[in-house]
């Protein structure tokens, strides 16, 4: 268990989000708090709004109705360029298959998430490398296609946190991983949060990484009937 | 060191090399195509211009002023219809010339053409203006059957002073001709190059030319064996093909004799620098439609970008929608797109420009070795430079449409899991 502040880092009231053209809900979550530090895992059946929750609170999708707020701002009430230079700044993303930048080395994946965080330029390299030795990645300047799997999950680690977000939002990382693996990568991913003192919250479908975490949710319990909302 | 717009983008060309490469090849061709027709159009109106020197009349038997510059002047063709000798004398009596200069073609060596005129060639006429003749070696002819060779006559036929050669009867494209090969001309000199069309020419006395065709009337009439000396001519053999003149710097007098002599119906006269310019007009209108062909070349050029682009977008549609999701705005991504559009055409309009200088000093080889003159196609700094800022312009613009689909990629749907 980690040391956590009493303040919310994400809040989430009222949420409401439905597809275009769509009579069903996808998400709908009364509501939810995560404090600074806490790491929580959402877990559901498939098409239950776990990926989706994970852009509302990215602020890549907009809600229906309802508000998220991350640190304390209402993501959605950001308009263009603002949203994204806070999701910049205060979201980190980790996803099923790593999307990391082809074409480009590992530290320039890293450089890529700090192009867009308040950290100073010149001080992008000293981050970068820091970061990739605490996560044991003694490549920078190799190929992302030319890592193992292996390699390339503790790269997104590394790019998730090189921006010391607010909030790490992981939807399914461990997906890609043979199970023995997945717990490897999956301690790699809490204790990279917790030097940072960022929230956690992770998608995932496997059970046993379900009590590594220090809340669970069912998203399905979180409301109980979508069509009756 | 940290990662720039300039990184990503440079990065996302080099992912896409081949494909990049063949665009940018694509860009260039495009604009140095462009580049060699501006400039060699005014290069080619130049270099013309220059060609007549400093005659003022060009006076002749042919069939219009057109003919009789390009037959007189450029060599295109020996002149059909001949002048007497005695004609020019009682000319050069009427009229106000400041100085006159009788030419006689009709002959060539293997292929160049053999033009028979005076000293006053050498001494009056200036090739271009402001720059009279001078030699490379020797000396001009002093007396029949010397012969003073152009610089690049002397380069392709590998003539020197002493080298003794024979000429053949007619144009150097004429059909029929037959040789001289009973007289021969001895090399007494080489020209400094003129960068004109008498470059590829040979130049002898007007009596060396009339001997050669005096012997051919006289060797029908008494048989061969027989030996033609200066002596030997008649006023019928004595023959000039154009007349060469000045009035020098009394332009109202110019113009006044220009006016008599063109109410002469015996004379085609013209004013040779005129000449040209109406030439360039006619010629204009084909330059013209070049020009068009290639701005359609670029457009299509420019199409061809656009092409590229789009298809890379499918590819990029993951890496955009990665760099949204780290903080890039919608805007960043569009001006991704389109400096990387930008670089294509920045990188195709100097390799144009480098294709086209290249080009031109191959095409001005082939045009000063086949047709003696020089053009040099170069075009002011301002002018390249404007050529490659619409280069620029014009893939950008053909950047905006990719840029719009990169500004519009939806991230949420990029970034699902494949399969």
């Amino acid at each position: 268990m980690s040391m956590q502040s009493t303040e919310p880092v994400v809040e989430i009231k009222s949420l409401r989000y439905r597809y275009p053209r769509s009579e069903r809900w996808a998400v709908v979550i009364e509501a939810l708090e995560i404090k600074s530090a806490e790491q929580i895992v959402l877990t559901g059946q498939s098409g239950c709004g776990k990926s989706t929750l994970l852009h509302l609170i990215a602020g890549l999708m907009n809600p229906t109705s309802g508000t998220i707020k991350v640190q304390g701002t209402n993501v959605h009430a950001l308009r263009g360029s603002k949203r994204d230079r806070f999701r910049g700044r205060h979201i980190g993303m980790v996803f099923q298959t790593f999307q990391l930048l082809h074409g480009f080395t590992v530290v320039e994946n890293v450089y890529a998430s700090l192009m867009f965080s308040e950290l100073p330029r010149r001080a992008h390299r000293e981050r970068a490398m820091a970061l990739l030795e605490t996560l044991g990645i003694n490549r920078p300047d190799a190929r992302i296609q030319d890592l193992s799997v292996g390699q390339q999950q503790r790269v997104a680690v590394a790019r998730a946190v090189a921006c010391a977000p607010s909030v790490v939002l992981a939807d399914e990382p461990t997906a890609a991983l043979d199970p023995e693996f997945a717990i490897a990568a999956m301690d790699l991913l809490q204790d990279a949060c917790r030097s940072i003192g960022a929230a956690l919250i992770c998608v995932t479908h496997a059970p046993s990484l379900i009590e590594r975490f220090d809340r669970h949710h069912r998203l399905e319990d979180l409301v109980l009937d979508r069509s009756a909302v | 060191m940290a990662l720039s717009d300039w990184n990503i983008v440079t990065c996302s060309m080099r992912s896409r090399w081949f494909s990049t490469v063949l665009t940018i090849l694509t860009v260039a061709i495009a604009s140095g195509l462009m580049t060699l027709l501006i400039s060699m159009r005014s290069a080619g109106e130049d270099s013309f211009r220059r060609g007549t020197g400093n005659v003022q009349i060009l006076i002749s038997k042919e069939p219009g002023p057109l003919a009789s510059v390009l037959n007189s002047m450029f060599y295109a063709d020996a002149p059909g219809n001949p002048i007497l000798y005695t004609q020019y004398e009682e000319l050069i009596l009427a009229y106000p010339f400041a100085w006159t200069i009788p030419t006689q073609l009709g002959d060539s060596y293997r292929g160049s053409p053999v033009m028979g005129t005076t000293e006053a060639f050498f001494e009056s006429f200036e090739p271009a203006m402001g720059q009279r003749w001078s030699l490379a070696s020797g000396s001009y002819f002093a007396s029949p059957f010397e012969v003073v060779v152009g610089s690049a006559a002397a380069k392709v036929h590998g003539l020197k002073i002493g080298d003794s050669i024979t000429l053949e009867h007619g144009a150097p494209r004429a059909m029929g001709g037959h040789d001289h090969g009973e007289f021969a001309f001895t090399v007494v000199g080489v020209l400094d190059p003129t960068a004109t069309a008498h470059d590829r020419a040979l130049f002898t006395s007007l009596e060396s030319s009339w001997i050669l065709h005096a012997h051919d009337r006289r060797e029908s009439r008494l048989g061969h064996g027989i030996t033609t000396t200066i002596d030997d001519l008649t006023d019928a053999d004595r023959q000039i093909t154009g007349i060469y003149a000045s009035i020098g710097s009394r332009k109202a007098a110019l113009v006044q004799v220009l006016g008599m002599l063109r109410s002469d119906p015996n004379w085609t006269v013209a004013s040779p620098s005129s000449t040209v310019g109406n030439l360039f007009t006619v010629v204009s209108n084909i330059d013209q439609v070049l020009l068009a062909m290639a701005i359609a070349v670029m457009c299509s050029s420019g199409i061809s970008i656009l092409v590229a682009l789009y298809n890379s977008m499918e590819q990029r549609r993951r890496q955009i929608a990665v760099l949204r999701v780290l903080g890039a705005s919608k805007m960043r991504v569009f001006n991704l797109v389109l400096t990387e559009s930008a670089i294509i055409g920045t990188l195709g309009g100097f390799a144009g420009l480098g294709l086209a200088v290249t080009a031109g000093k191959v095409v001005s080889g082939i045009l000063h070795a086949r047709v003696g003159i020089v053009v040099e196609p170069t075009l002011p700094m301002d002018g390249y430079l404007m050529i490659v800022l619409a280069t620029i312009a014009l893939s950008c613009l053909a950047g905006v449409i990719p840029a719009l689909i990169a500004y519009r990629t939806e991230v949420v749907r990029s970034l699902r899991p494949i399969g």
